[in-house]
């Protein structure tokens, strides 16, 4: 009788793990547990969000592996791709380096990529979640130092000459978050869409500076410069100064 | 003089919100629909504004209508001296801090293209104080690098405007160099002078201490705290000193266009042995006579002006003077000439005094 309880008991603990997310971690990945945080954006009042499990890649995609992907998938060339999901931007100068992160790839190639990995870009949030972690801390956004130093990253980040692994590695296993390329997130747009028409993006940027209500840590100024990234490009835009990770449901 | 054409006035407010809405979505629409409220001269011809690199200002204005003005400033970020063997990642609006000089007239419509250089590592924007619309521009123009974005105003005020970079976080922008004057010329045109100068005043946030050696990083703490390592004109030590001060001659007029970028100073603004004989306050239309310091907030522009008298050398500092002996807010003009010593004299007066 025991016994049956306990098989019973462990046949229910089966789907529950899995929803709760402990499943396989992806070659390449870090597990991130879930939790709540409050984002700069995107948090309505003053509840946070909370991030389910899931699972990113350790270091953002390389140029060497994403023309890899163009080599399977031709529609993403750099002479084939068509204007409505990459503008002239798209791969400029880009080379097969294993060792430096693409960079001039647009939303839509990147979302591409990602799929083509059985993948998907992580959301704003989750990226955001992650962000704030130290090499020791899951969560030091409270750290004044912590903010100093991701904010002298982010200023003196040079896309073009940024190493792979070469930033720092976060509580989390996760590497090169502040001081490499920006990165795309699955939901970069959606983010503004209470505030995109009219006065609501200047409003909002100054109430944020401000440090008013619906507002996330307005002293956490890399965070405004990843969100200013995110509102300056359009899904087929390919910048220079930006790449992106794949991440995955667990 | 043109023709002019009277545009009827309504007092509906949300006629004008839904114009300005119109207007959003069509563009700049001509001799389409306009936004009733005011007089607004037609417009002749085009040309495409001369900026000037700091401490130059373009040609007074000749033209006696109004045109259509293109103008094309990029953003770049670059490494440049901040003090010697001080070096900070300035973010600019055509290389130079401040950003080129604009000079258009009442009247004008200006077509402001803004590019983002290529290999920037931010999202850029403009504000620009002279503007009547939204956010001065800064909606319309936020870019990525290798981007470029145009919006169209018309120069309803004449003055001198401050223009800056209106991306979040908006004080790092500031502080990084990017602002910049533009001189909107009243129809009738400003009074002759001899020179013309531009300078802007700014508050510099290091992690190192005033002098500290080598790249300086941006300091988000004394930002906050309004604790600046330098207050600059021209956004650097020695800027507008030594070799590079500017040079006048006695019996000279001379104008100065004057800036505060901050972004928190506000600059007591003030000319060591010297009277400013006019001050277009606050950039504006009000002209002051016989002032000895002028206030410019930050966000803030004045004109002043006077005549050489005597040969000198005028200094042109913050008169909160400890930001002049501790953290940089000199500028220089180099007077040369003869001497007056009816004016000015060392020593005994020599003038005769008439019983």
């Amino acid at each position: 009788m025991l016994r049956r309880i306990a098989i019973v008991l462990l046949l229910g603990l089966v789907p529950l793990t899995s929803v709760s997310g402990t499943g396989p971690v992806p070659r390449g990945m870090a597990r991130i547990a879930a939790g709540s945080f409050r984002p700069l954006y995107g948090s309505h009042g003053p509840g946070t969000t909370t991030v389910k499990a899931f699972a990113i890649d350790t270091v953002a995609v390389s140029a060497a592996a994403f023309l890899r992907f163009t080599e399977q998938h031709p529609q993403w060339r750099r002479n084939r791709v068509s204007a409505a999901f990459a503008d002239a931007q798209y791969l400029a100068g880009v080379i097969a380096d294993s060792k430096r992160p693409v960079t001039n790839v647009s939303w839509h190639a990147a979302d591409s990529y990602c799929r083509a990995r059985a993948a998907r870009l992580p959301s704003t949030n989750e990226w955001e979640y992650i962000a704030r972690a130290s090499e020791t801390d899951r969560n030091a956004a409270a750290q004044p130092a912590f903010k100093q130093r991701v904010l002298e990253l982010v200023i003196s980040a040079r896309p073009g000459q940024f190493r792979l692994g070469s930033g720092f590695r976060n509580a989390w296993g996760v590497r090169d978050l502040h001081g490499g390329p920006m990165e795309w997130t699955s939901d970069y747009q959606a983010i503004f869409d209470h505030s995109a028409h009219g006065s609501g993006h200047a409003e909002k940027t100054m109430a944020c500076s401000a440090g008013t209500v619906e507002t996330g840590d307005a002293s956490d100024y890399a965070a405004f410069m990843r969100y200013a990234f995110r509102r300056s490009v359009e899904p087929n835009s390919a910048p220079a100064n930006a790449g992106f990770r794949c991440s995955s449901d667990l | 003089m043109t023709d002019r054409r009277k545009i009827g006035i309504t007092s509906s407010v949300f006629v004008l919100v839904a114009a300005a809405g119109i207007f959003a979505v069509a563009g700049w629409a001509g001799d389409e629909e306009s936004i009733p409220v005011r007089e607004l001269p037609d417009i002749k011809g085009s040309e495409v504004a001369q900026l000037t690199a700091p401490p130059m200002v373009p040609a007074a204005i000749t033209r006696n209508y109004a045109t259509r003005v293109t103008v094309n400033l990029e953003v770049k970020e670059q490494t440049m001296r901040l003090a010697d063997g001080v070096e900070y990642e300035f973010w600019t609006f055509g290389g130079t801090v401040p950003g080129s000089f604009i000079r258009v007239r009442e009247g004008d419509l200006v077509e402001f293209k803004l590019i983002n250089a290529h290999d920037s590592g931010m999202p850029h924007n403009i504000d620009l104080h002279a503007v009547t619309g939204q956010g001065g521009g800064a909606e319309a123009t936020l870019v990525a690098p290798g981007k470029d974005a145009t919006f169209t105003f018309r120069a309803l005020n004449p003055g001198l405007y401050v223009y800056h970079c209106a991306t979040a976080p908006v004080p790092v922008h500031i502080a990084n160099g990017m602002y910049g004057l533009i001189l909107v010329e009243p129809k009738a045109g400003l009074p002759k002078v001899d020179r013309e100068f531009y300078l802007m005043q700014g508050d510099f946030y290091t992690t190192g201490r005033h002098g500290q050696a080598g790249v300086q990083p941006f300091d988000f703490q004394k930002l906050y705290d309004e604790k600046p390592e330098y207050v600059l004109f021209n956004g650097a030590v020695g800027a507008l000193t030594g070799d590079n001060a500017m040079q006048a001659k006695v019996g000279e007029t001379i104008r100065l266009y004057v800036g505060n970028g901050g972004p928190n100073l506000t600059s007591s603004f003030h000319a060591i042995g010297e009277v400013f004989d006019n001050v277009y306050v606050e950039g504006g239309t009000l002209v002051n006579h016989n002032v000895q310091t002028t206030l410019i907030p930050a966000g803030g522009a004045a004109i002043v002006e006077f005549r050489t008298d005597v040969p000198s050398n005028i200094l042109l500092v913050d008169h909160a003077i400890s930001r002049v002996f501790n953290k940089g807010a000199l500028a220089a003009i180099k007077v040369s000439g003869k001497e007056n010593v009816l004016v000015y004299k060392k020593g005994t007066a020599a003038a005769r005094v008439v019983e």
